[in-house]
């Protein structure tokens, strides 16, 4: 299902997909992940699910096949998710849905990802947007780099997807506090 | 009156001016009286300062009596010699010089000192002279010209019997002092001098080449001949070594100039010099100057001596003073050889470092490229992990969707082990490790081939293809796997960037002076000319593409071109944007 639409402009569908979403979420397999817990809890992540449908979250690379398992995964846990192939499509998302994570890779044509996390860093109305690299370059001095123009996170590729996961999901509820 | 006297006064006498010829009388009288004097004098000094002091200085006992009041003793050494000579000339006088004229005495004497000519002048500009020779020389010139010169006077007064001058000594004629050997019809002066000359350059010059000079010798006659290449070395070299104090000096210099002016000239020299007065050592070149003082009055050879006797000399022997000079002269070769080698080296040292940024260079490609296939090699690695663990993580995933997944799986795992191999193979061809497997190949056969293997792709693109052969083109010694591995390259390139059903390609050959050309003409979207001498380098991969980013390894032309060069061919391209490019390769048919 997701897999045929990521082809297509996520912005066309945005409400199908929430409404896919709103099903994944009554969906028993995502409540197995949290199963064995208790039911405030469950009640809580449930709230949570119903934030993540309002928080939006750009993933961005040139790799179709990567960007496609980046669609999928962060479309389970329930966010609105945008794609873009490169990075001036991703500045042009940026500017118009205004996305509070976004997925970056590094090198790509036209407009990299160093450039696209700088131009994000560098608007106060996009101030509150978190980035995340996900770059095959992983190197010490590319990690600096990517920390140096402002990155919140610095994932090298290849890369486990729970942990990715996990760690979006902290980087979005560390901003909005459910409390 | 004197008989010499008698031609200045008889002119006046004939005129009868009495008192013009006593005045005359007087003043030749107390001329010769002056000269004689002066004589005398010159002649005590002589004596005492280069033969009596010097001699008496070898004794340690006169040593000690002369530093202590010599100015008494010098005086009464030069009275003694005064009276002495003037003793010894009244005694030639009487029994010698009244038969010879003044002038003929001074020519023997001439004669006397000309002996030391053929020394002085090869002592200058002859470096093989040597001691030896100038000594033997000198003593049998002197001995000649006693024998040809004043022998004779003593014969002539009564000494020896005169049948040696008629008969030859002891009776043997060649050895008649007026005709030595037989030689005739010369005056006596010529005579005497021709021999004893002769006799003196020819012992001089026969046992100095006969006697090979010690190295001593031959140093210090190169240092003396080639005085002028050492001058500056032997002023800037401290010959004088030791220590002496100032108050020992100005004592010394005491004893022959009075105290007083020995202060004066003390503190004059230290003033002019700005010579520390305080210290009790002397200033070498204080030294120096005292010496040359005394020299003045005691002579040069006692002068050094006196110096030695008050100042703890270390003595510089003169193998020192050669060494010194030796050791200049080799510092400057050295010096020399020194900065030669610093050229070379500072020459080796740009050469280095021309290699160095080279080596860096390299290790930055190298790095590039590691960097770019570690990436190149994540990325697939990244879509396998990520969608493998989706697939694994939900097993509720439709049919369909989990297929599309496991389908990019393989397709991904396709284009990882391509990659690999590619690296692999550009490797090979790098590090020369590629060998060609030759045979006779016709250039239509791998062409056709070529298409064949991608034919499926053809169809599916909707492309057209055309191959126009050069049938004139022979068979040629190829690698045949590896051209077909060229041509499908730039056959998939051809077919990638060509438009779906719309594509053109033109396959052509030509045989051209024994060389092939193969052409691959395409009207795809073509290459910015930024880009197109890049392109053949590995991993490059057109930045700017308005399309998706080809796929590929980026390695298939750096790949072909290392083919094509093995066959020692050539490969280029020519291409405009939104027309097409066309590229060629160009192998040997020979």
């Amino acid at each position: 299902m997701f897999g045929r639409q990521f082809q297509t402009s996520y912005i066309e569908h945005r409400i199908t997909n929430i409404e896919h979403r709103k099903t994944n979420i009554e969906h028993p397999n995502i409540g197995k992940q949290t199963s064995n817990t208790q039911t405030s809890k469950n009640e809580h992540q449930t709230s949570k699910k119903d934030m993540k449908e309002l928080i939006k979250v750009l993933v961005v690379d040139d790799e179709p096949s990567i960007l496609m398992s980046l669609e999928f995964l962060m479309k389970k846990e329930g966010y609105q998710v945008f794609i873009a192939r490169d990075g001036s499509e991703a500045i042009d998302i940026i500017n118009q849905e205004i996305p509070l994570i976004i997925i970056l890779d590094i090198m790509m044509p036209n407009v990299d990802g160093y450039e696209v996390c700088s131009y994000v860093k560098n608007n106060s109305h996009l101030s509150h947007a978190k980035v995340v690299f996900l770059s095959a370059k992983n190197k010490e001095s590319d990690i600096e780099k990517g920390y140096s123009v402002g990155a919140d996170l610095y994932v090298p590729k290849p890369f486990s997807t729970k942990a990715l996961v996990a760690k979006v999901n902290t980087l979005a509820f560390g901003m909005i506090k459910t409390e | 009156m004197l008989p010499k006297f008698r031609a200045t006064t008889a002119i006046p006498l004939k005129f009868d001016q009495k008192l013009l010829a006593l005045i005359t009388y007087i003043g030749g009288f107390s001329a010769a009286t002056s000269m004689i004097i002066v004589e005398t004098i010159a002649l005590s000094v002589m004596i005492s300062n280069n033969l009596v002091i010097p001699a008496m200085l070898k004794s340690q006992r006169f040593k000690r009596r002369l530093i202590g009041d010599s100015s008494t003793l010098i005086n009464n050494i030069r009275r003694t010699s005064i009276v002495l000579i003037i003793l010894l000339s009244y005694l030639y006088y009487k029994t010698i010089a009244g038969q010879y004229s003044l002038v003929s005495i001074g020519m023997v004497s001439f004669t006397a000192v000309a002996q030391f000519t053929p020394t002085i002048i090869g002592g200058i500009f002859w470096k093989t002279g040597n001691r030896k020779g100038a000594l033997i020389g000198l003593v049998v010139g002197a001995l000649i010209w006693f024998y040809t010169l004043i022998f004779p006077s003593i014969i002539a007064a009564g000494f020896f019997s005169n049948s040696i001058m008629e008969e030859g000594l002891l009776g043997l004629k060649f050895l008649k002092p007026f005709a030595l050997f037989g030689l005739n019809g010369m005056d006596t002066i010529s005579h005497g001098l021709f021999w004893s000359l002769s006799f003196n350059t020819g012992c001089y010059m026969y046992f100095s080449l006969n006697r090979k000079a010690t190295s001593l010798e031959h140093n210090q006659a190169v240092i003396f001949v080639d005085i002028f290449n050492y001058t500056s070395q032997v002023e800037s070299t401290s010959i004088w070594r030791g220590t002496a104090y100032v108050s020992e000096l100005q004592i010394l210099l005491g004893n022959f100039f009075g105290e007083t002016r020995a202060e004066r000239v003390i503190k004059l020299f230290a003033q002019k010099y700005k010579i520390n007065a305080d210290n009790p050592k002397a200033d070498p070149r204080m030294v120096t100057y005292v010496e040359k003082l005394l020299a003045g009055i005691i002579g040069a050879a006692s002068a050094r001596i006196m110096i030695a006797s008050i100042s703890k000399e270390e003595k510089i022997s003169t193998e020192e003073v050669i060494s010194i000079l030796k050791s200049s002269q080799e510092l400057l070769s050295a010096n020399k050889e020194l900065k030669r080698k610093s050229v070379a080296l500072e020459r080796a040292t740009s050469e280095l470092k021309e290699a160095n940024e080279i080596l860096k260079t390299t290790d930055k490609l190298k790095d590039d490229f590691l960097s770019t296939v570690a990436h190149e090699i994540r990325t697939p690695i990244t879509s396998i992990r990520a969608l493998s663990e989706i697939v694994h993580d939900n097993p509720e995933m439709d049919l369909e969707e989990r297929e599309h997944f496991l389908g990019t799986v393989v397709k991904e795992s396709d284009r990882l082990s391509r990659l690999i191999n590619q690296v692999l193979d550009l490797e090979k061809y790098e590090s020369g490790k590629q060998i060609l497997d030759k045979e006779t190949v016709d250039i239509r056969n791998i062409i056709n081939d070529s298409i064949d293997l991608l034919s499926q792709q053809l169809k599916e693109k909707g492309i057209q293809l055309t191959f126009k052969p050069d049938y004139f083109a022979p068979a040629f010694e190829a690698d045949k796997d590896k051209l077909v591995q060229v041509v499908v390259n730039l056959l998939s390139n051809a077919i990638k960037f060509c438009q779906p059903n719309a594509g053109q390609i033109t396959v052509e050959t030509h045989y051209v002076e024994g060389q092939i050309y193969t052409s691959i003409q395409d009207n795809g979207i073509g290459i910015d000319k930024n880009f197109q001498r890049l392109i053949f380098d590995k991993f490059f991969q057109a930045e700017d593409q308005t399309i998706k980013k080809p796929k590929g390894s980026g390695l298939g032309l750096a790949i072909s071109k290392k083919i094509v060069e093995l066959h020692q061919g050539q490969i280029w391209m020519e291409s405009t944007v939104g027309k097409g490019s066309k590229f060629t390769f160009m192998t040997s048919a020979v």
